[in-house]
């Protein structure tokens, strides 16, 4: 296994289950670590892993689901799938509403797991994936001044150049020359490219 | 369901508390007993004494009359003596008469002496008035008897008695009174005898010996002698004397109901004490039952956790012995773990079993941090779900106590639960029950805090009575907290409540060490 090679994070104080789990995920060939409190689980991760976190609901000092909701601001991005002991519908709701992307209860079928995981980590793959594009996006777009950046926003509006420069109080031929800039800077060849680079940029935003 | 054990348990109480109170009821009964019993000893006494009474007056009179028939067969010997005499001659006569009167009295120990008079026609005198003490009223006498054919006059020594035989004869019987009856007929002791004509004074009286007893009447029974010619009234009486009453038997009598009575309240006692001692080891029973539904939330989540690394584990070594080739090391590993993970689950119910059979009273060392333990992973479960945080502070090391394990789990769990109810029902936002195991001075202590109300002045002092409860009605029997006193007390130490510095309540658990020859006792 490399240092590549997806990472599933287990988050439940009980040692048996843990190893249990552990023991599961590694005969499938995964690598899996276990973490019995969300304090060692946030201090100790490798935060550039690609993978998924295994949550347990109930956990003394801090629920599973009190940290599934604090995810976002402590930086972490791993998709989350949720064990619980009992299916409790309230917080099976509360769960997905925070963003889990399964929910799963003990004690937990292999194959049920297996491809929840999997799942997990495909989205998270996906995920990290689009964040580089638009990281790659907004990097060109910052090269832009703010008259083309104007320019480019009516021209992904769909406006014609002879549009652009009446609503920007300018003459066509300097829009066209900004648009030439715009096509150059950016490095795309046709106008469908352009839109795709833009809302590209513009997604993260969101 | 609790109604019911609410009306047949109530009563019950009380009654188990107030033994002394209910049992004026029995010495009343007792004394009553007693009474009854001298009444009838007495009754039965006096009937006895009086059937004897009657018998010996009914002897006295049969005897007496049968002295007054010889009396009778006497004279009619002498009339035909007298009548033969004038046929013989005068020494004759007199010899004949001298040696019949000479037998009679040898035959007859009463009659002393036997005399004939002859009234002289000439004189009007009678030939021997010398012959008694009072000759006047001897001479009365012989004029009644020439009169009335017969007649009865007292004497110094008894009586004499006359009886006509012609118009100037009469005899005369002297009789001794004392020897009436012979020694062996006397009347007894305490019988007074009078024997009396209709008309006059007594012929004979025997006192009795006895003092008499005035304020009982006396026995008493009259009778006149069968024979015609003496119609004596023979009157006995017998005085109703308190030492004859039979004091001994009486006494029996009331030492066997004293022995009866003390038996009884003996057996009642153990009674009580044995139906008590069931009674406790049923609400504990039901106490714990009823803390089933907190307690079985708890231990489904306790189970399911070994299940679950059972399932895995055992899905991980499948996994590995299916590969080529198989991972035989890994595959041991996962099945090692998931044994391990089986006999936990194993444990947890066996835990179960034992917290809600009944005990039969098993006593041995226990470690009030297992209990505590123990108790968390029974209703850890239900009090996080009721938002109440725990923490805890156990002494390393604590020396044992000598009781039933399950009891003080029970003790630990009630606790628990009462500080969550109290807290939940007072709206405490912030729920905490902090738990401290000590030891200090050969005693062991264990606290539950809670951050809730505290407790009132009225609900501290009657926290342990039976049935007293501040939660709302049909919520609890209000047993929990005297059953904990009770099984506390059980293990010699005692339980306590009180307001925590900085608020909410605490209970105190005070437990004696378990001593080594206990603890070596039990091992």
């Amino acid at each position: 296994m490399n240092a590549q090679s997806p990472i599933v994070h287990i988050l439940d104080d009980d040692a048996g289950v843990r190893d249990g789990l552990v023991m599961l995920l590694r005969s499938v060939g995964l690598r899996a670590e276990a973490f019995a409190s969300s304090e060692e689980f946030l201090s100790g991760r490798d935060a550039d892993a690609i993978g998924c976190l295994i949550l347990d609901i109930r956990m003394p000092g801090e629920s599973g689901l009190q940290l599934l909701e604090r995810l976002p601001e402590a930086g972490v991005d791993l998709p989350v799938v949720m064990l619980t002991g009992h299916g409790d519908m309230a917080a099976c709701r509360r769960a997905f509403r925070s963003g889990a992307i399964e929910f799963l209860t003990k004690p937990v079928d292999e194959d049920a797991l297996i491809e929840a995981v999997q799942a997990a980590i495909r989205s998270h793959i996906a995920s990290r994936e689009r964040t580089a594009v638009t990281r790659d996006a907004q990097a060109l777009l910052a090269k832009l001044t703010d008259r083309e950046r104007e320019v480019l926003a009516q021209i992904v509006d769909g406006l014609s150049n002879k549009q652009i420069a009446r609503v920007l109080d300018l003459s066509p031929r300097t829009v066209e020359t900004h648009r030439a800039n715009l096509f150059e800077k950016l490095g795309v060849d046709s106008l469908a490219q352009l839109v795709r680079l833009y809302l590209a940029g513009i997604s993260e935003k969101h | 369901m609790r109604q019911v054990q609410w009306l047949v348990m109530k009563p019950l109480e009380s009654f188990l508390a107030n033994p002394l109170r209910r049992g004026w009821p029995m010495l009343l009964a007792w004394l009553l007993c007693c009474l009854a019993a001298a009444v009838w000893l007495i009754n039965e006494e006096s009937k006895t004494t009086r059937e004897d009474f009657e018998t010996q007056s009914r002897i006295l009179h049969r005897l007496l009359t049968q002295r007054a028939e010889q009396h009778e067969a006497l004279f009619a010997a002498l009339i035909a003596l007298e009548r033969s005499l004038p046929q013989m001659s005068p020494e004759l006569s007199n010899k004949t008469l001298q040696s019949f009167v000479a037998s009679v009295i040898a035959s007859y120990p009463q009659v002393t002496g036997v005399q004939h008079h002859v009234l002289d026609a000439s004189t009007q005198k009678w030939n021997t008035p010398e012959a008694v003490s009072s000759p006047e009223q001897f001479s009365a006498a012989l004029g009644l008897a020439l009169r009335d054919g017969q007649a009865v006059m007292p004497d110094a020594q008894g009586f004499i008695l006359l009886r006509k035989s012609n118009a100037h004869s009469v005899w005369s019987l002297h009789v001794r009174a004392d020897r009436l009856l012979n020694a062996d007929e006397q009347p007894l002791p305490g019988i007074t005898l009078n024997l009396a004509p209709d008309a006059g004074p007594s012929l004979w009286r025997v006192a009795a010996k006895h003092q008499v007893w005035p304020s009982l009447e006396p026995l008493h029974f009259e009778k006149h002698l069968a024979v015609r010619s003496q119609p004596f009234l023979m009157t006995t009486e017998q005085a109703r004397l308190p030492e004859q009453l039979p004091w001994s038997q009486f006494m029996a009598r009331v030492l066997a109901l004293m022995g009866f009575w003390g038996a009884a309240v003996f057996a009642l006692t153990q009674y009580r004490q044995r139906v008590l001692a069931q009674r406790q080891l049923e609400l504990a029973h039901a106490s714990r039952i009823n803390s089933m539904g907190e307690v079985a939330a708890g231990m489904a989540h306790e189970l399911n956790q070994p299940l679950a690394a059972v399932l895995s584990n055992v899905q991980a070594a499948v996994r590995w012995l299916q590969d080529d080739p198989p991972e035989v090391n890994d595959a041991r590993e996962a099945a090692t773990a998931a044994a391990k993970q089986a006999k936990r689950a194993g444990e947890i119910l066996q835990r179960l079993r034992s917290f809600i059979s009944p005990q039969a009273g098993v006593r041995e060392a226990v470690d009030l941090n297992e209990v505590v333990t123990s108790a968390l992973s029974l209703v850890g479960e239900s009090l996080q779900r009721r938002d109440v945080s725990i923490s805890s502070r156990l002494a390393d090391a604590l020396p044992a106590v000598l009781g039933e394990r399950v009891a003080f789990e029970q003790v630990m769990v009630n606790l628990l639960l009462n500080a969550a109810d109290a807290m939940e029902a007072n709206g405490t936002t912030k729920r905490q029950i902090h738990i401290e195991t000590s030891c200090v001075a050969e005693r062991l202590q264990l606290t539950v805090r809670d951050s809730g109300p505290g407790l009132t002045a009225e609900v501290k002092t009657r926290l342990f009575e039976p049935f007293f409860t501040t939660k709302p009605n049909g919520m609890g029997m209000g047993l929990g907290l005297s059953i904990c006193e009770h099984i506390v007390q059980q293990a010699g130490g005692d339980l306590s409540a009180d307001n925590a510095d900085g608020g909410g309540a605490i209970f105190r658990m005070n437990l004696p060490v378990a001593t080594k020859t206990a603890k070596a006792k039990n091992a």
